[in-house]
Order: C-alpha cells, then structure tokens, then sequence
C-alpha cells in the first residue's frame, strides 16, 4: 500500500508499506545513517534473513520504503525505491486461544487458520497453538488463490491448517473449497471483509465487540466477549439439546409401541381388552408428559465434548434405533402381558385383570425414562449420568399420580380400576421394573468403551 | 566384460519440473545451513501445475520462510511470466519441527580424529562413485556431452539469442563404443518449450537449435556426430511453454543426471533435500573423489568404487574397487591403496569436504547450484570431490 504526502515546496513522498519481499523488491537503494546508499544482493540477503527472524517469533513483519517525486508526477507504481527498514509487530494470541483449540481438537472439530501473514509467521502462531494437533503443519502459501483450480484447492482444503498470504476477498473461496469436500463450516470473522464467507459458512460467528456491523448482521452467531470460549459451551449445549431430543423420542416412542403391542396382542390371542380407553388415555397423560419433558432436560453428558460431531445427514432415529426401540417397547409389554396372564388366571377376564396390566404397564413406561437417560451407560456401569433432578421430580410424580388413581376410590372409578391384593401388587411390581432390569442389562456399551480400564 | 555397444544418457535443463523440486529442496538446505551448519534437515518438494508441495522435517536454531525460498528459486530459473511463475503459484508446506539430537551437534572442525571415528551413519546403504577417462572431467562422454548441450540449451534462453525458449527442456545423447571406447554419436534427441506455440515455426527452431546449440557444443569434442548420426529436435511438435504446468516433477527423480547417467551403478536415494549428516549423500561424494583419483594417476581406465554401510559403524563396513579390466594393477591393490589414502568416515567425509559450511561461504548457495546438470564431473564449480589431489599419493603408493 502506498499514500502521498507533501514534500517541501514542489515535491511530494511516496510512502510504501507491504510484505518486506515485495517491498523489496521494488527497491533499488536503501537508507542507511541519513545516506542513500546502493543496495546490494548481502543487503537484501540480511534483510530477508531477519525478516525471517523476526517472523519467526510470531511477530507480523511489515516492509517500508519510500521515493520522492515532483508535485505534478502521478503516483509512480514502485519503482526504484529507497528501503528504510522492517517493522515487526507483536499481536499476541488472546489468553485461553489456545486451550479453546485443543477443546476444538478434543470435540472433533478441525481448526484452519485463514491470514494474510507471511508463512513463518503463521507457521510460529500455528505451533503456538498447536493447530496441527501435533501433525505435521501444513501450510498454503498463496497470495493468487483465485488463480488455482477449485479442485485442487478442495483437494488441499482437506489437510490444510493454516492459509498464509491470502487476501480477505479468498476467505469465501476457502470456505467453499471445505463445504464442497463435505464439511460443515463455521468461520469466524470481524472485518467487513469476511462478510462473504461468513454468510457462506454454515455458522458465520462474527465478534461482538470487535466486529464490524457488517459481519455481525450477517453472522449467525455473535460471541458478545469476542472470547473462543464461548464457541466451546455453544458447541457442548448445542449437541446436548440435540442428543436430549434424541432421548425423549427414543422414551416416546418405546412407551408408545409398547401400548399399540399390548393391546394388539391381546386382542389377537382373543384375550379381550386389557385396558378401556380412557386408561390408554390416562398412561399418554402420565408417561409422555412429565418423564418425556424432564428427558429433554438432562445434563450435557460428561463425554460430549470428547466425541467427534454427528453426520449430519443422519437421521434423528437410525435404523438401528428402531431395532433396539422394538426391543425396549417388547419388554416392557411382554412384562406387562405375563401380569395380565397372571389376572386373568387368578381372576378370570374382567376389570380385575385389566388393573394388573395397566399399572405394570404405567409404572414399566414410567421407569423406562431412567433407561432413556443414555444409549451406552446402564444403571450397571461404573460411570454415572450426572443427576437430572427434573427427571427424578417427574417420575416419582408421576407414580405418585399412579398410586393416587389406585387409592382414590373417585379416580379409581373414573378409570375403571379395581382394587388389588398384595400378592397383585407384588405381581405389578415385578412386571414393572423386571423390563427395565432387561433393558439395562442388554444396553449396547459406547464403541472404544470396553477398551477403557 | 561388454566392448561394443551404445550408451544413452538424458539431461535436463535447470527448468525440468524434477529438476526445479530438486533445487528448491537443495535451496532450502542451504538456507539452513547458511544460518546454522549444524541443522538436521530433510526437504522434499512435487510440482504440479500452479501448487508446490514441500515436506520438510528440520532441527535447527534458524528460521526458513521456506515459500520465500521455494519463490526465489523458481524466479531465478525464469519461470516470470508465465501460466506457472513464482508470484501467483501457491505453495504447501508440511513442516515438522524435530528436537535436535544431542548427537549430531557437534563441530567437526574441533574435533579429534577419535572424535570423527564416533560419528557412526543411521542408515544402512550401499554407495556407488565412479569415474573413467572418457571426457575431461573424468565422467562418461553420454552424461558429459547431454549436460553440455542441455546447459548451451539454457544460455541460449539467458542470454537472449533464443528469446523465445521457454525455461523446460531435456537432451539425450546415444554413443557407440568399440571396444569400450567412444567411437561415434550414434543418435541424439534435444527437447525444448517455447513461449509461444505459432513461434518460431519448427524448421527456424531445428535449424536455430542446430547452429546455436549442437554445434556449438561439438565444437572442441572429439568425437563429433557424423552423417549417420540420428538427430531429433522436439520429434513431437512444438512444445508449448513445458514446465509445471504442462507436467509434474518431484525431488529425487532424476538420480542418474546427478550422477553418472547410468553408465556405472547409482544407488536409489535421492541426493537433494538432505543435510549433510546424511550418509547416503555424502558417501556418494566420497566414492566419487576416490574414484576419481584412482583414473587420475593412471591406475585404470575407469573405476567404480562401491562403499556399503551400516547403522552406528563410522567406516564402511566394506569397500570394492572394479575397474572392468581396465586396471593397470589388480583391482585389490587399488583398494588397498584407497583404504589407505581416503578417509570413508561420515565424520571425516564432512570435515575435508567442509559440506556444513560451504553454503555459508559460497555466493548465491551450494547445494542448489549443485542440483542441476549433474553432482560430479562439473566445470563451472569448484567442487571438492573432484578434485584430482590425491593422484599422486595413489601413484607412488
């Protein structure tokens, strides 16, 4: 970059500032001591080697130069130059940068570094950070990126940490170079520059106090502290929001299926109708409501931020999600059955057998969202969930309602149930935690887990 | 023993996609050393259309803009303006700063020859050199004659009298022996870009090349080529510009134009791109230099001197002579002689080559210029293999 200034009375200085090589290069004499001297090949020898010092120590290396020229010359495009000198400016790496980037590396989460330093700069930063995660460091060095195949810079996008020498107007470039080799991308950005790629990222995260008005209206996420940080609790409450909804699905739909077996089999084996239909409507009430609430509440999982992000072309319910909710659903109302078994040959077919069934039915669904709280970890396993005192507060409201409706003789009516004796309570008891022992006991372990002692 | 025959060797200009990775490595080599001879480093380097690929692992207190070198290189060899030029190409780097070990820190030029006996290769290889009396400077006449006219190729593109060559361009030469003697050029093949594809039109650039190349080139040889003689100027059709952008080249490629062009035996490790702690490079120096004495003061006629080493022994753990009958004593007093008067260890190798400081004292770099037309048997530097010193030892031995 050059600008004029008034120089005397009829002449005026052309000011040069850039990357020392290039200023350099358009340089034919250096000031030295107040004297314009020639600039030889060691000259410039020496220069570039303390360019590359000074780079080397992360420091950001600026070349200056000037010439003089008459008022009434245009701006000559930088020939001939006298060389004055380097300056190198230290922008040191924010605080906690880099603990934020090795949690980026722990959550699966690739780093690059997009900057218009110079090479040893950026390579002294990027060890600074580690953004290799202790690989090989690659950089591009590239001020023409626009003059590459696209193909070449998709292929090389796939491995690259750090882009040096680039301008701002090839950030959309690079951030569309990584979408196209199938990643999702969030970029971070201030200047009014990365406008571009921030709206062309899949996350354009601008800062909140540094940024610009331009990237901060077309970011998506705004980080108020312009603290990285931040991007880490975004990242762990995003993938907890979405693993709860997993969660309380998967409760969904098990309890669910269990009923639709319940009442299918039954009916099927020609033994009538265990529950009337204003029980079926009593369980959704009960069971869906407040355990299915308090599942999307659970804590973030103490191993979210050590797992690589979803696909994201997954679907919400895998295919072998079905499977193992099948299993969970058919526990539960084969449990369930066997207590209606149980009713119908104490008691014959009749209401009497029907409340067997439907509180081993109610309380097997309701203590099923403790089986929901994770796909890997049972009650057995030696690391627990952390507490989810919701989850807690709605199933033992939820029994509590439960016990009610026996107890109340109003309710009781209301819903068609008969009294029970100890021996059927203790039958009920039996269908309604044997179903949540067996799908414990029978839970897939994460992969890599049995590996861990 | 082989008598009649014909030989071919290839060279390449300093602007051969292969050759340019091997100078940018040599390049990147030298600047390390130039800041701190002790340095570790290993440097490797692909081309392919506009991207530069450097590898390179080091362990050194010096500080390399290693894009800025590559840059350097790829100007001062001509590619300025074209699809391919030093300005617009992108270059990779994948770097891996090592720890250096203890080891290797030393200064050869204080230490003892006890000391030098310590330092022992980590690498086990078996190293060729040869030399023969077929051109003046001892190597065969195909490789001595296909440098020649591959480096007239390039003056004429420098100083201006074909302007319009562009920096990539091959040669091959085909010599027929009688009686292990060259005795004619059998056939001959120049390949060179130019800028432009419409010009000059392919009669002017054969007939240009002819005159300003080839018989230029021929001028003071001897054997020089005769009616007979096959001569094939870019036998494909114009080729238009070369270089990275029309194909790819790597470091290491090109083992038997550094070397001896396949007439005698080269090991298969690439020379570039390596510190000089690196036993593979330097033995071959060494081998070369006792080789080189050997036809030096007469002993034989041509002598291949085979060195083989192994991990954490300083001398060779075994050195051959074969002289393919053309010794003037048996081929075991030769290595006798050579054991006795060449010092094979890799310490010792570095310190009387002085190869950690030579591109400290050297102008515009060593090893880079040393990676275009050929490592040994050179006019324009003065190389410490080849020099003919201790012919006369051998001789009175």
């Amino acid at each position: 970059m050059n600008t004029l200034h008034h120089w005397g009375e009829a002449a005026r200085i052309n000011a040069f500032k850039g990357t020392p090589q290039e200023v350099l290069a358009m340089c034919e004499a250096q000031l030295r001591d107040g004297a314009r001297m020639p600039l030889t090949e060691d000259d410039r020898d020496t220069i570039e080697a303390e360019n590359e010092r000074m780079a080397g120590d992360a420091l950001r290396v600026l070349g200056v130069a000037y010439s003089i020229q008459g008022r009434e010359e245009e701006s000559n495009n930088g020939n001939g130059l006298t060389w004055l000198g380097l300056i190198g400016m230290a922008d040191p790496i924010r605080d906690r940068v880099k603990e934020s980037i090795a949690a980026f590396h722990k959550a699966g989460l690739e780093t690059v570094m997009i900057t218009g330093d110079q090479s040893p700069t950026a390579y002294a930063v990027g060890q600074e950070l580690n953004l290799s995660n202790g690989k090989p460091l690659e950089i591009l060095d590239s001020s023409h990126l626009n003059q590459t195949d696209p193909s070449v810079i998709k292929a090389l996008s796939k491995q690259v940490h750090v882009f040096a020498r680039v301008s701002p107007s090839h950030k959309l470039q690079i951030v569309q170079a990584l979408q196209t080799s199938g990643k999702v991308v969030a970029m971070t950005g201030d200047g009014i520059n990365d406008g571009p790629a921030l709206k062309a990222a899949d996350i354009g995260v601008a800062m909140g106090r540094t940024g610009t008005d331009v990237a901060r209206e077309v970011a998506d996420v705004v980080l108020e502290g312009d603290d990285l940080e931040t991007l880490i609790i975004a990242v762990r409450d995003g993938r907890t929001i979405y693993e709860n909804i997993r969660k309380a699905l998967h409760y969904l739909l098990a309890t669910n299926f269990s009923e639709i077996l319940v009442m299918f089999v039954a009916a099927a084996f020609g033994l009538g109708y265990p529950l009337n239909a204003i029980q079926l409507l009593w369980i959704n009430l009960l069971s869906d409501i407040f355990p299915g609430l308090a599942l999307a509440l659970e804590e973030p999982d103490p191993d979210v931020l050590n797992k690589p992000p979803r696909d994201p072309y997954e679907p919400i319910v895998r295919s072998e999600d079905f499977g193992r909710i099948a299993f969970e659903g058919g526990a539960i109302s084969a449990a369930s059955l066997a207590a209606y078994g149980y009713g119908i040959a104490r008691y014959g077919m009749g209401p009497q057998a029907g409340t067997i069934a439907f509180q081993s039915l109610t309380i097997g669904q309701i203590l099923h969202a403790f089986s929901c709280r994770s796909e890997n970890r049972s009650l057995f396993t030696s690391q627990k969930m952390p507490p989810n005192n919701y989850l807690n507060l709605a199933v033992f409201g939820s029994l509590g309602l439960q016990a009610l409706a026996q107890l109340v003789p109003g309710l009781r009516s209301l819903l068609g149930i008969a009294q029970i004796t100890a021996l059927d309570a203790a039958v009920i008891g039996g269908a309604a935690v044997a179903p949540l022992l067996i799908n414990e006991l029978t839970k897939p372990s994460a992969p890599g887990e049995g590996d861990e002692t | 023993v082989k008598k009649d025959f014909v030989h071919t060797s290839e060279s390449v200009t300093e602007g051969h996609p292969d050759k340019l990775c091997d100078q940018i490595s040599d390049a990147i080599v030298d600047r390390f050393l130039e800041h701190d001879f002790r340095a570790r480093i290993i440097a490797e380097c692909a081309v392919s259309t506009s991207v530069v690929f450097i590898a390179a692992r080091f362990a050194s207190r010096a500080k390399v803009d290693f894009p800025n070198v590559a840059r350097k290189v790829i100007r001062k060899i001509g590619y300025v303006d074209h699809e391919f030029n030093f300005k617009t190409c992108s270059i990779l780097t994948s770097l891996k700063d090592m720890t250096p070990d203890q080891d290797t820190l030393f200064d050869e030029d204080r230490l003892t020859d006890d000391d030098l006996e310590r330092i022992a290769p980590t690498d086990q290889v078996t190293i060729f050199g040869f030399a023969c009396n077929q051109s003046p400077t001892l190597i065969p006449v195909p490789i001595w004659l296909a440098h020649k006219l591959a480096r007239r190729v390039s003056q004429m593109r420098l100083d201006n009298v074909l302007a319009y060559l562009a920096p990539d361009g091959t040669t091959q030469v085909g010599v027929e022996y009688k009686d292990r003697k060259p005795y004619r050029i059998h056939s001959m093949t120049i390949n060179c870009s130019q800028k432009d594809r419409e010009f000059p039109d392919m009669r002017v650039l054969r007939d240009d090349i002819r005159q300003a190349v080839i018989d230029a080139v021929f001028k003071d040889e001897p054997v020089k080529p005769d009616d007979q003689t096959r001569i094939f100027i870019n036998p494909g059709g114009p080729l238009k510009m070369g270089g990275p952008s029309v194909h790819s080249g790597m470091t290491g490629r090109k083992m038997a134009i550094d070397t001896y062009g396949n007439y005698s035996r080269n090991s298969g490790s690439a020379l570039s791109g390596k510190d000089p702690l690196r036993i593979d490079r330097v033995a071959a120096y060494a081998a070369r230099y006792a080789a080189k004495n050997v036809v030096a003061a007469g002993l034989a006629e041509e002598c291949e001197v085979q060195l083989s080493y192994s991990i954490g022994i300083a001398r060779p753990v075994s050195i051959q002579i074969e002289t393919k009958g053309t010794g003037r004593i048996p081929d075991e007093e030769i290595t006798l002689l050579v054991k006795k008067n060449f010092d094979f260890r890799l310490g010792g190798i570095i310190k009387q080559f002085n190869l950690r400081r030579l591109p400290s004292v050297s102008q515009g770099g060593f090893y880079r210029k040393l990676a275009a037309y050929g490592q040994f048997g050179r006019t324009d530097m003065q190389l410490p293999w080849e020099q003919s010193d201790k012919s006369d030892l051998l001789k009175s031995g």
